[in-house]
Order: structure tokens, then C-alpha cells, then sequence
């Protein structure tokens, strides 16, 4: 716009110019006077020293849904007064803002000044990247504009509903003592069978009701180590299993449901890592501890359903990412094809669990009931049943979650009825 | 992160740092007015008094069409909390926004071919020097009221529309007396001279111009 204007105001003075040269009239140079001081006035007070500093503070870089971050985009003057300076930061898209993002002031040399302004976002990472900087004279005409590199990254992680420790027993535990019942003898507080005694045992180890009954051994009982195990949580991001309804998203629910089991699985000082599944293949290699906990959150909020041909089945799940005969839990609503793909994991030795939120009743969920939806709906249930079973039936431990009821008294429950067949294993 | 840098001047005062100060607005909104009416006013005496009624008519006309078109365009552009991100404006409402927005420079140019045809015309100059000065003041104004409008925020526009309206009344009455003496200064130069002086003005306005618009973004 500023381009037009000075356009004009030249054309203006060359037309005046050239009309008093044609005419010989000095009335038409004496009214090209003004505007020639006014461009003399642009030239003059141009800006030609632009030098500014400029970064942007968050209040928090990783949040919780929902949760207001402020944000500080401090901007300071090194290079010579200026007297309009425009300054807009760009807001990720995805994220509301709550105040003024864009500002005009003036600025003196040596001077700094802070827009501050809100923003609130859904689960996600978001990258804000530049601020557009346009700095002019008083009258406008000359304008500079460039876009300043002001780099910040916002995490809003996953709300994690709390959930109790989750009784696994996979058959492969690690060197280290922890919950989980290894089926080892040795140390701990269950009872797991009785050997003959031998030098070091300690004496209240010993079993005096069997020793008595055979005059030349004595026995001491055993006791199941209680160790950590290997956790491998697997996040399905396939665009087919996850259904989306205009307010919400089924895998928002999912994603939830793995930030809750990363987070018991961590705080039981388990080995835990995450596959999210879908897209491609988005990793976070095996670890223990806070810091482990805070990798797997942030990459769960950059988890993102996707559509891939590769990755449309389970078929390339990719067994080596975790340990031998661990623990692997499946947080998906499942389709058709799946069980075969679940029951090759079982038969490899791998204790499956699989948490599943129900995509029949989360689509239920705002539709009119009526006789055609309420026929539908049994039948895709019967469906889901009839899945559910056959992995059941290979030991698969396939907790069914209606998303409306409580993740960990679902989950608990779920887990107490598969209990005396886990311990069959 | 860093520390919090302080401002090292005097902070501005709270209380004036607000989205397009209202009185400050409506204030520009009145100059806007008052300086299309002295242009026109002035263009249709300086008219009237050569007994051109039509043109005085149209400087008349000019002017209002002026006044017209000034809150339609801060209307146009006032998106207050907008962000950089806020949804963009259709493309029937960028032509529209657009021509509106323009309005402002082609009223400019008429009053400029209205004194133009004034001088030809032998209306008296001074008052086509008042004229024109006033529809330039006018055109600035209101790209001003504009610029302050784009800006969801203004911080102190006391001290900005201050300094605005000072250095725009520098040039425009600076530029009006300038012009003003010049008429009534009699210097005879040959002929040679003349050509020269007119390749300088020429070669030194084209120079400018395109220094303006190579330079500015």
C-alpha cells in the first residue's frame, strides 16, 4: 500500500512539474510544493538503521489441556529511534490467543517493551516460529517489513487419569527387584515352592512341617523374586480404527489411556517404551523414571491418527523394538484383522494386553436412539465379541473401556478377572 | 528464557495504552472531516469566484464523497483481539476492503486534477495551494486512523498521534507558506537555466521515488 502512495504523490509532483513546464506557469511548481516536502519529510525520517532484538518467553513450556500460558514477546530497540513499529506474532494455528498479538508503537533507541498476551490449546505440540516486524516513518510511506525468526516450542500434554498399579506377569522379567512376580525362586514375600536346604539359608526359611516328615533332609521354602519388567506400550493411530465425531475423537481417549499406563508402568520402576502406530512408526526407545515419563508424554501429544498404506494392518509391527517375551500393551479399538497379527505376538512368547476403547458405544454416544441404530449397534457389538474372544482364547488379555466409565476401575476389574488364568501362564 | 529486560525510558502510562484510543479516533475522524471540508470549501470558493459552478460543484462533492468513504474504511479494517491467524477476509471482502481503501488516493488525485484544471482556468492560485496542501493532510489522516485501526493494540497513542500531527502540520503548512511565497517571488533565469533546473527536478523526484519504492518493503 505504501508502494501506491508514494506512486502517487511522485505522479502528483511530476504532473504539477510537467504541467507548469508546458504551461510556463510558476502557479503549477508553487502547488507542487507541499507534496514535494512531504516526500522530502519520508526521505528524510526513513528508517535505514533497523535493529531489533526480539524473543519470546513462555510462562510454561509443556502444560496440561486447557491451561493458560502467558506469553512474553519482548522487543528491544539497538538501532535508532523508531517511530512506528508494528509488531504481529504469529500464533500457531491450533492454539486461541486471549489479547493482543499484534501492537504499534513507538520505540526509542535503546528501549524495550513486552507484548503479552494468552494462549490455550487442545493436546498437541505447536511451534511458534516468526514475528512480523514492519517499521515506517511517521507519515507511512516508507515501510519496512520482515518477519524475525523468534523460535519457541508449546507442548500440551495428555491429561492422565490416575490408575493403580496394574498386576502384569510377563514371562521374561529383568535383573532388577520390582513388583512384578518373576517365576524365579529366591527372595520376596509369596510362597513359590521348597528345596533342600542348603549352608546360608536362614534358619526361619526353613520348612519345619516337611523336615520332619523326612528324618534325613531338611527343606526350605522358596519364594517368588519380585522383579521389573520390560513394557512395551503400543499406541494404534491407524486413521480406520480410530472413530472421529464432530466434537471429539475416540483416539484423544486412547491417547489418555497411555499416558495413564506409561505412567503406572514408570512409577512401578518398570522398563517402559511407546510405538505409536499409524502413521508410520514414531518411537520412544525403552526407559525408566520421570524423565522417561516426560519423553513418552511429549510424544504423545505430537501423536497424530494417520493414514498409511505400510501401515494400514498390524502385520509390520516391529517385534525387535521390544525385549523378548515382554510385556506388550495394545491401547486400540481393534479391527477385523488384528487377532491373527495378536496371536502371532502370543505365540512368540510376548504376554499381550490390550486396552480397548469401545468405538460402537463412543459412536452411540449423541445419535437419536431408534429401532435401525439399536439393531446396528448389537450387531456391530456381536462383531466386537466375537474378536474379543478369539484373542481371549489365546491368552490375550483384552480389557473392553466404554469411554464414559472409569478408566481404572474398568481396567482393574478387567485384569482381577483374567488373574488365576494370568497365573496359570 | 531470559530475565525480564526494563524499559530503560519512562514507562507510558497504563491507562492510554488501549486498543485505538476512542477519543483519539474519533478526534482524527473529525480532522479527517475538517480537512476534506477546507479542501473543498476552499477548491469551490477559489471556483465560485471565476463563476465555474460546476467545478465548484464537483470540489464540493469531492469532499464529501471524502467524508463518505473515511468510517467505512476504519470499519472495514477494525478487527479488535484479531490475531495474525484470525480467519481471512473472503475475496469479495479483500476487492471491496481494497477499493474502499484506495477511495482515500483517488480522492487525492481528483482534487489534484481539480486545482490542475483550477490553474488553467486562472482561479486563484493560493487558495488551489490551500486546497491541495488541505486534501494531502486530509489523504495522511486518513491512512493514519487507518494504520492505528490494523493494530489490536496501540500502545500510547497520545504521544503517537501527537507526534503525527505535529510534523504533519510542519509539512503541510510549511508547504502551503512555501508555496505561498513562491508565488509572489519573481526570480528570471535564462533559458538554459530553466532546462537545467527542470532535468534536476525531474531526474531528482524520479530518483527519489524509486529510492521510496525500491527501499520500502
Amino acid at each position: 500500500m505504501s508502494l501506491r502512495r508514494s506512486l502517487l504523490i511522485g505522479l502528483l509532483i511530476y504532473g504539477f512539474l510537467l504541467s507548469g513546464l508546458g504551461t510556463l506557469s510558476g502557479s503549477f511548481l508553487a502547488v507542487a510544493v507541499p507534496l514535494a516536502l512531504y516526500l522530502a519529510a519520508v526521505l528524510v525520517y526513513r528508517p535505514y538503521d533497523v535493529r531489533l532484538r526480539i524473543y519470546r518467553r513462555l510462562s510454561h513450556d509443556h502444560v496440561r489441556p486447557a491451561t493458560k500460558i502467558t506469553v512474553d514477546l519482548v522487543i528491544t530497540n539497538d538501532g535508532e529511534d523508531l517511530e512506528e513499529l508494528l509488531i504481529e506474532d504469529e500464533v500457531p494455528a491450533g492454539l486461541t490467543s486471549d489479547g493482543d498479538t499484534s501492537l504499534l508503537l513507538s520505540l526509542p533507541s535503546g528501549a524495550s517493551h513486552t507484548l503479552t498476551y494468552h494462549v490455550e490449546g487442545a493436546r498437541g505440540s505447536y511451534r511458534f516460529e516468526q514475528t512480523q516486524v514492519t517499521v515506517s516513518e511517521r507519515f507511512g510511506l516508507f515501510r519496512r517489513q520482515r518477519p524475525y525468526p523468534v523460535h519457541s516450542r508449546l507442548s500440551v500434554l495428555p491429561a492422565s487419569p490416575s490408575l493403580r498399579s496394574l498386576k502384569i506377569r510377563p514371562a521374561r522379567t529383568r535383573g532388577f527387584a520390582g513388583p512384578i512376580p518373576s517365576r524365579q525362586g529366591g527372595s520376596g514375600t509369596d510362597f513359590y515352592g521348597v528345596r533342600s536346604y542348603e549352608p546360608g539359608d536362614p534358619p526361619q526359611w526353613i520348612n519345619w512341617r516337611l523336615s520332619a516328615r523326612h528324618p534325613r533332609e531338611i527343606y526350605t521354602n522358596q519364594f517368588e523374586q519380585e522383579r521389573i519388567a520390560d513394557v512395551g506400550l503400543i499406541l494404534d493411530a491407524r486413521e480406520r480404527t480410530n472413530v472421529s465425531t464432530r466434537d471429539s475423537s475416540l483416539f484423544e481417549h486412547s491417547v489418555e489411556v497411555t499416558a495413564a499406563l506409561a505412567d503406572s508402568f514408570l512409577h512401578d520402576g518398570n522398563r517402559v517404551g511407546l510405538l505409536v502406530y499409524g502413521r508410520g512408526l514414531e518411537r520412544t526407545f525403552p526407559g525408566y523414571g520421570k524423565l522417561q515419563r516426560q519423553r513418552i508424554l511429549y510424544a504423545l501429544a505430537m501423536a497424530q491418527v494417520g493414514d498409511s498404506l505400510v501401515f494400514d494392518s498390524l502385520d509390520y509391527l516391529p517385534t525387535r523394538f521390544f525385549a523378548a517375551k515382554s510385556q506388550l500393551v495394545l491401547v486400540s479399538p481393534l479391527c477385523d484383522d488384528d487377532p491373527p497379527v495378536l496371536t502371532r505376538l502370543r505365540a512368540r512368547g510376548y504376554q499381550i494386553l490390550v486396552i480397548s476403547p469401545d468405538p460402537v458405544d463412543f459412536e452411540r454416544r449423541g445419535q437419536a436412539p431408534s429401532r435401525t441404530l439399536d439393531m446396528a449397534i448389537r450387531i456391530a457389538q456381536a462383531e466386537r465379541q466375537l474378536r474379543i474372544r478369539q484373542l481371549e482364547r489365546v491368552g490375550v488379555v483384552v480389557i473392553n473401556w466404554q469411554v464414559g466409565q472409569a478408566l481404572d476401575a474398568t481396567v482393574q476389574a478387567g485384569l482381577k478377572r483374567y488373574l488365576p488364568q494370568a497365573l496359570r501362564g | 528464557m531470559g530475565t525480564r529486560i526494563e524499559p530503560p525510558y519512562e514507562p507510558v502510562e497504563q491507562g492510554d495504552s488501549t486498543v485505538v484510543n476512542e477519543s483519539w479516533s474519533h478526534r482524527l475522524e473529525l480532522l479527517i472531516y475538517s480537512t476534506s471540508a477546507v479542501a473543498g470549501t476552499t477548491l469551490a470558493l477559489g471556483y465560485a469566484l471565476r463563476r465555474r459552478w460546476v467545478y465548484a460543484v464537483a470540489a464540493l462533492l469531492l469532499a464529501g464523497w471524502s467524508a463518505l468513504i473515511e468510517p467505512s474504511t476504519v470499519a472495514a479494517r477494525r478487527r479488535p483481539g484479531r490475531s495474525v491467524t484470525a480467519r481471512p477476509l473472503t475475496r469479495a471482502s479483500t476487492t471491496v476492503v481494497r477499493l474502499v481503501a484506495n477511495m482515500a488516493g483517488i480522492v487525492l488525485a481528483g482534487f489534484a486534477v481539480l486545482v490542475a484544471w483550477g490553474l488553467l482556468q486562472n482561479v486563484s492560485a493560493p487558495l488551489m495551494i490551500v486546497a491541495l496542501a488541505a486534501a494531502l493532510a486530509s489523504w495522511d489522516l486518513h491512512y493514519f486512523r487507518r494504520r492505528l485501526a490494523e493494530a489490536a493494540h496501540v500502545v500510547a497513542p497520545r504521544p503517537i498521534v501527537g507526534a503525527h500531527l505535529r510534523r504533519l502540520a510542519l509539512v503541510v503548512g510549511g508547504g502551503s507558506g512555501l508555496g505561498l511565497l513562491a508565488l509572489f517571488v519573481r526570480i528570471r533565469y535564462g533559458m538554459g537555466m530553466v532546462v537545467l533546473l527542470s532535468v534536476l527536478a525531474l531526474v531528482g523526484l524520479s530518483r527519489a521515488v524509486a529510492y521510496v519504492r525500491r527501499a520500502s518493503d
